[in-house]
């Protein structure tokens, strides 16, 4: 791929790459209470099931999508990039403004280390075969919206490669880092990450809308820029405005 | 069973979270494909109904969050 393309390429690869960690972090965190739980023989027979899941439906989905009419396309994806981004950018201000607890990796390990023990004294002859489901189930979930985004962001122009790669590049990430620490990464400030990942996939779901309608933006793809800058412009300033202090209870 | 059912859940879950803001944005989008089928020439028009629209529906879903939050404090 060729410099300016990598230069079209980049905001993808970013949103894929930002989402993607949010995602991964939240499935590695299960994960991770289920191995240290139960073992790690369940924690990656469930993990390797979903991965394998989440593969067939992409190579199903990447033929599908290049038989649907481009504008199509962009339209379904983009009105899909407006409610997923959208969504992710209300609560993530909804959250800094104090309205909404912050995420808590911490708390939800401890959530999930309670579950798994819990069930240990009621099934135990089951309990490789919950705690497989648990991480099947926790790296399906996160996986789908990892897929999700990567399709959303790469298939309107033909940039699923580059988008997978960010996305890749999150997962292996947080892998390295997990190993090392061998805990749940509560440092990743995630409502800051969700912030900045609903502003762009609100952008980009507004450019492909319009493009899917046919509207030809001035500037092109330099107007994905602009609507990012103004939905962190409304962001900022919503979160200035209705500022009140930190709920710091986990959800 | 209910692993799928929770799958399904999830599924729509990652588009849906207040109900509001996504009936919102849909009525937006097709009001703007409406004036695009209707009518010639219209992309300044769809282009703002598209940005002007989506950032005013977030600021109201937010500001009407918000009160209702504090109405009940």
């Amino acid at each position: 791929m060729e410099l300016a393309s990598w230069g079209a390429a980049a905001p993808a690869v970013a949103a894929s790459f930002l989402a993607s960690l949010v995602e991964v972090v939240e499935a590695f965190t299960i994960v991770l209470a289920v191995g240290i739980v139960r073992g790690w023989r369940p924690a990656f027979l469930g993990t390797g099931a979903a991965l394998l899941l989440l593969a067939s439906i992409v190579l199903l989905l990447g033929p599908v999508l290049d038989r649907i009419p481009l504008h199509l396309l962009q339209l379904v994806i983009g009105i899909l990039l407006l409610l997923f981004g959208m969504r992710w950018l209300r609560k993530a201000i909804l959250r800094s403004a104090g309205y909404v607890a912050l995420h808590d990796e911490a708390a939800e390990f401890s959530k999930e280390t309670a579950y798994l023990q819990a069930e240990a004294r009621h099934h135990r002859p089951h309990l490789d075969w919950l705690a497989g489901v648990a991480a099947f189930k926790a790296v399906v979930l996160e996986g789908l919206e990892v897929v999700f985004i990567v399709i959303a962001v790469g298939a309107g122009r033909g940039l699923l490669f580059p988008a997978s790669l960010g996305a890749i590049a999150a997962c292996i990430l947080v892998l390295f880092i997990g190993i090392l620490v061998h805990r749940p990464l509560v440092r990743v400030p995630e409502n800051t990450l969700k912030f900045v990942v609903g502003i762009m996939l609100s952008a980009f779901g507004v450019f492909w809308t319009g493009e899917g309608l046919g509207v030809k933006w001035a500037g092109g793809d330099l107007m994905l820029l602009a609507f990012a800058i103004l939905f962190l412009a409304i962001g900022a300033a919503l979160r200035r405005l209705l500022q009140r202090p930190t709920l710091t209870v986990a959800q | 069973m209910n692993t799928f059912k929770s799958l399904v859940h999830e599924f729509a879950g990652m588009f849906v979270d207040d109900g509001s803001l996504a009936i919102a944005i849909l009525l937006i989008v097709a009001v703007a494909g409406w004036i695009a089928m209707r009518f010639e020439n219209t992309s300044v028009v769809i282009g703002i109904i598209l940005v002007a629209g989506s950032a005013g529906a977030l600021i109201e879903n937010v500001m009407r969050t918000t009160r209702k939050a504090n109405q009940g404090r």
